[in-house]
């Protein structure tokens, strides 16, 4: 059981890690968007990049802070009857959950992400811009972010199993 | 693949998506587990592809990038500790009439609504502020907890508002013509709840009484009034300058979000509350807030790809237009499906399931669009009241003092149900009260 719960704390801390370096990138969008008004409504030079920049940022900032969502406890889910269980049933219901909702969608995403990256790494894929950035970076973010989400369900599986025997995770 | 008829999938996979909810397992892998199991099932593997292809479609999405700078902004607010002001201050002014802190609750959630957009924020700090306060006073624990619960649910009609952003993304629609909208609708309801309390006070003294006199010690009206001013005019100006550079086009409603949540970052400096700690906090709690509500989109847009996929789209027309009910029994079908998906969906789920099947024959029956999405999203403030699965329940539950019970918070929501109900029909009568306000919007 040590070794479980070796590799669920050290899931939980890569999603902390993940959580707390990705969010930051708000602090980069608010100074960006504010930026490009300034410099378009009083200087009246807008960049060629800030949209297609923000965006992407964007991209990587919601995705990537899945996983941290996840340890978090923050997506939504609806406790109503579930709280009613013992907290036995209660783990064993969300691990049957984890396994025939939580992992076929991840997996699925993570393979086809995978995928899909490929392809654009593949055709060395750019945007169709003046700006014309790189695309394959942020194409890569779905399959990361699916991969991160499978190792944070783990932990979450494994946190479970420390429910059901009735032992101490923390 | 499995040769499974369109309305037999249709109905299966919101018989699983109801018991993957009673499972209680997070909203956003249901839907995507739901959306591999039956979209395998009707097309094979051939759809997974289509799954990636929709959810790069909502990271590569301007629109959407309103939401977390919206959500940042509202942090900001929270930490500014300007609602607690307010409230303190309207409750001298208006304490000593009957029902008053009932009244000052509803002002101050309609003022803090339009602030922060989100649901969770407002009825969190409302209930832990002013509940407590009413009950001392002896207002009636039913009627306390509905005026919260109502009041609070105005975030998300009450422009700037995410749910509003995520409406116009979806439907193609302008962000600021979706705001402009929304603007008398939610100033409707929020009038409807004040005339409510107040009337519902002063018929009977017992379910909200008038503060006495020493309540207000030895504050003069002149501190009472500067408390007002300095409580209000900041947030107002922050309202004013989002919404007012929208709506005369000054800038995309990304951009407001983002001068606001800047703006909101001053006003936190100004009152004096800015420390790293805090900030770091609000960062923290804005990822967690925004990976929630876009995160639930990646689940949502794969469970409407394979629900569309299946063909569900046509067996909901079907049936709808099978009804034979003409141009408005058609709406108010859709409307009371809106409603009753609200029991047991959140909005997010509810816009992803609904727009895609209603949007179409909604141009077909001749309404207008912002007229249309704005009508939906007054009526999806009940998918937060009504049970079993209102949030806005088990927020004011969760932050209420011991001696209230759900069973209180069920039935103080629901005269405020009705009358969200009575301000939908008056939209529905009035179509202007809608549409004024964006056709003088600049586009």
């Amino acid at each position: 059981m040590n070794f479980l719960k070796k590799i669920g704390k050290t899931f939980d801390s890569l999603s902390n890690f993940t959580g707390i370096v990705f969010g930051t990138i708000i602090v980069l969008l608010v100074i960006l968007t504010v930026m490009e008004v300034v410099l378009r409504k009083f200087f009246n030079s807008p960049t060629i990049w800030s949209f297609e920049v923000l965006k992407q940022l964007f991209a990587v900032y919601f995705m990537m802070t899945a996983a941290y969502g996840l340890f978090k406890g923050s997506h939504i889910s609806v406790d109503l009857f579930s709280r009613l269980l013992t907290e036995k049933n209660r783990a064993i219901l969300s691990i049957v959950s984890y396994v025939i909702f939580f992992f076929p969608f991840c997996l699925i995403c993570a393979w086809y992400g995978y995928e899909y990256a490929a392809t654009s790494w593949a055709m060395n894929e750019h945007s169709w811009s003046n700006f014309a950035p790189p695309l394959y970076p942020v194409k890569s973010v779905v399959c990361i972010t699916f991969i991160l989400l499978i190792l944070q369900g783990i932990s979450e599986v494994i946190k479970n199993i420390f429910t059901i025997k009735g032992l101490n995770y923390d | 693949m499995i040769d499974v008829s369109g309305e037999m999938i249709t109905i299966l996979m919101f018989a699983f998506l109801l018991i993957g909810i009673f499972m209680g397992h997070p909203l956003t892998f249901i839907l995507g587990g739901l959306a591999i199991v039956f979209g395998y099932l009707s097309w094979g593997p051939g759809i997974f592809p289509m799954f990636i292809n929709r959810i790069y479609g909502l990271m590569d999405n301007y629109v959407l990038l309103a939401i977390p700078l919206f959500i940042f902004m509202a942090q900001f607010l929270d930490t500014s500790g300007v609602t607690v002001q307010l409230f303190k201050a309207l409750r001298y002014l208006l304490g000593p009439i009957r029902g008053g802190v009932g009244v000052t609750v509803v002002i101050v959630s309609t003022i803090f609504a339009a602030c922060t957009g989100i649901v969770g924020a407002s009825i969190v700090t409302m209930g832990l502020l002013a509940l407590p306060m009413m009950m001392s006073y002896g207002y009636q624990k039913e009627l306390s907890c509905g005026a919260i619960s109502a009041a609070g649910t105005l975030g998300i009609l009450l422009p700037p508002s995410i749910m509003l952003v995520l409406m116009a993304s979806e439907a193609s629609l302008s962000v600021g013509k979706l705001f402009a909208g929304a603007v008398f609708p939610g100033i409707l309801l929020s009038v409807l709840y004040l005339g409510y309390i107040m009337i519902r006070c002063w018929l009977n003294p017992e379910l909200g009484p008038a503060l006495s006199k020493e309540e207000k010690g030895d504050i003069t009206n002149r501190e009472i009034f500067l408390m007002v001013l300095k409580s209000l005019i900041p947030p107002m100006i922050l309202i004013v300058g989002v919404l007012g550079s929208i709506f005369t086009g000054v800038a995309t409603p990304t951009e407001a979000s983002g001068v606001g949540a800047f703006m909101a970052f001053l006003m936190v400096v100004g009152y004096g509350k800015f420390t790293w700690a805090s900030l770091k906090d609000a960062i923290q709690k804005t990822a967690q807030t925004s990976t929630m509500v876009v995160f639930l989109l990646c689940g949502a847009t794969c469970f409407t790809g394979a629900f569309l996929g299946a063909g569900g789209e046509e067996v909901v027309t079907n049936f709808i237009v099978g009804l034979g009910l003409g141009k408005w029994g058609t709406f108010w079908v859709m409307m009371a499906i809106v409603f009753v998906l609200g029991m047991f969906l959140d909005w997010i789920g509810i816009v992803l399931i609904c727009f895609p099947i209603f949007l179409p024959m909604a141009k077909v029956l001749g309404f207008d669009m912002v007229w249309f999405v704005v009508m939906i999203a007054v009526n999806l403030q009940a998918s937060f009241l009504t049970p079993p699965f209102g949030y806005a329940l088990f927020y004011i539950k969760g932050v209420a003092p011991p001696g209230v019970e759900l069973s209180h918070v069920y039935k103080g929501i629901l005269p405020f149900v009705l009358l969200m109900l009575s301000g939908l029909i008056i939209c529905a009568s009035f179509p202007q009260l809608v549409l004024w306000l964006p056709n003088q919007v600049i586009n």
